[in-house]
């Protein structure tokens, strides 16, 4: 069978399609975070000893943390993707993954800060990690302030895709500088990844809770979009024959 | 080609010397931050010499956004702007020689005025040139990330506080490597290349990306 | 059981952790079901006055 993936760029084909995959987003994300946080919490007993307890807001916190990068990465895909190809539901999806964006980052910066406190005993710490998320927040900040100060639809689409990117190119540079404020010191950059020392049972919880993110990630975008979709296409025929726009629930 | 280039910069600069005071507001602005800190903070020497680096930068960065509100705005409002952006010359070109003459109005003053924070905060003779020396390199960095953010919010209301949000975050490379070289020429026998060498780069990315990227912008926000 | 709540004395982060990211989580798709709530009712409001300006013109 054949998809015809072009089709579904059209805001007119993709809402209904959205509509139908949303709950499917849900299921799994629900099964997916219940699951992950089941086996994190109840498979590592044996690994997690009392002075270790405070581990199982790892699971949380990797989960939004990485979602919180990789939205970012997927919002500037969608932005690069309007900007050239020229496709009104690529922007919008791109504006609709960057709110997603902005609660993970929170969510990895809040639960870092709680974190913080059982590990290091201190709720901030300018560690190089929690400052780069600091940033991040605020370059999604800033996308989406953008956004919402340009009443065009067309000038803020190709506005923020346009800040979108620049944001992307100055991040590695960002990143270096809030990691290595000391050039002579850390020449390398190079660190071992920390994941290779993870117990497999923490990994999988972590793993499989962050799924459960990605999808809730999905389900939210896509809800979002969907809502964009109807306030741009508001006066069009096709919105007004939607179903859920033609039953009158006036009873009374 | 270049002839577009050497016009706007005549032009832009004999602009604003018509109207000095706008020079000197952004000039004052930054003399204000840098004496406010000490009344904040508490005037002892060692502090002063230590909060130094930090308030210099952060002074120039704040002085520099304010003043990007003028950039584009003025010849966007009377249409010379939509002239430029149409012209049959490169647009990058064009861009590069408006951010040059915003330099010269703005950055470069600050960096001829810095060594007065060198007298306010206490700063040994080899610390004050290196603090002109970084400025010089770095506030350029400024005034070309700024274009960008500048033309993105071409005419909108409150635009001005919205370029310092989207801006500033992204200024943050900067401040580092030039807070790190003052900081660091206080220390004795640590040398000071690595940073100067950071910013160079910076300034000379800065320098091929983002007369392309504001012509991009400013052809979005016009059309 | 209330053993597993304590968490060795770390229950209050832990749970509080949770409970940040949860409150958040939900508060997102809170505001995106009321906020297509009111966006439909509004559309449904103005194709209805539109339909009587139709009915008033012919």
């Amino acid at each position: 069978m054949k998809i015809n993936w072009f089709k579904y760029s059209a805001p007119m084909s993709f809402y209904p399609l959205a509509g139908k995959l949303i709950p499917l987003f849900w299921i799994a994300a629900i099964v997916c975070i219940a699951g992950g946080l089941y086996w994190g919490f109840f498979k590592t007993a044996d690994v997690l000893n009392d002075q270790k307890q405070y581990y199982r807001i790892i699971y949380v916190h990797v989960a939004s943390a990485w979602m919180a990068m990789w939205l970012y990465a997927v919002m500037v895909f969608w932005a690069m993707l309007g900007l050239i190809f020229n496709t009104r539901l690529s922007y919008m999806l791109a504006s609709a993954t960057a709110i997603t964006g902005t609660v993970m980052t929170v969510i990895a910066l809040a639960t870092g800060a709680i974190w913080g406190k059982t590990s290091w005993g201190t709720y901030w710490d300018w560690d190089p990690k929690l400052t780069s998320f600091l940033i991040l927040l605020f370059v999604y900040i800033g996308y989406i302030a953008l956004q919402s100060a340009i009443d065009d639809k067309r000038r803020s689409d190709k506005a923020s895709a346009l800040l979108a990117l620049v944001g992307l190119a100055l991040v590695p540079i960002i990143y270096y500088a809030v990691n290595c404020p000391d050039p002579t010191e850390c020449a390398s950059l190079h660190q071992e990844s920390s994941l290779k020392r993870v117990e497999s049972n923490i990994l999988i919880g972590m793993l499989v809770t962050t799924l459960g993110f990605w999808m809730y990630s999905f389900a939210t975008t896509l809800m979002r979009a969907r809502i964009i979709i109807l306030e741009r296409e508001r006066s069009t025929t096709w919105v007004s024959k939607l179903a859920e726009i033609t039953n009158s629930e006036r009873k009374h | 080609m270049t002839s577009a280039f050497w016009i706007i910069l005549k032009r832009d600069l004999l602009l604003a010397l018509r109207r000095r005071s706008e020079i000197f507001t952004v000039l004052f602005f930054f003399v204000v931050v840098i004496s406010l800190f000490p009344l904040g903070v508490g005037t002892e020497e060692a502090v002063l010499k230590k909060i130094a680096p930090g308030v210099v930068w952060i002074a120039a960065l704040l002085a520099s956004t304010l003043a990007l509100d003028r950039l584009f705005s003025a010849d966007y409002e009377d249409g010379t702007l939509e002239k430029i952006v149409l012209a049959p010359s490169f647009l990058s070109i064009s861009v590069l020689a408006k951010i040059l003459a915003h330099w010269l109005l703005t950055g470069l003053p600050l960096v001829l005025i810095s060594p007065l924070v060198g007298l306010f905060y206490h700063l040994p003779i080899n610390t004050i040139l290196v603090m002109m020396l970084v400025l010089l390199i770095g506030t350029p960095v400024l005034s070309m990330l700024g274009a960008i953010a500048a033309a993105l919010t071409l005419g909108l209301r409150g635009g001005g506080v919205l370029v310092s949000l989207l801006v500033l975050p992204l200024y943050i490379p900067v401040l580092v490597y030039g807070a790190g070289a003052i900081s660091t020429s206080m220390m004795q026998g640590v040398s000071i290349e690595p940073y100067i060498l950071l910013l160079l780069a910076f300034s000379l990315l800065a320098m091929v990306f983002s007369p392309w990227v504001t012509a991009v912008a400013l052809k979005i926000s016009i059309e | 059981m209330s053993e597993f709540f304590s968490m060795g004395g770390f229950g209050v982060f832990i749970w509080s952790a949770m409970g940040v990211a949860m409150i958040l989580m939900i508060l997102e798709v809170f505001s995106l079901i009321m906020k297509r709530r009111v966006l439909i009712k509004q559309i449904k409001r103005n194709n209805r006055l539109n339909q009587r300006q139709r009915k008033n013109q012919a």
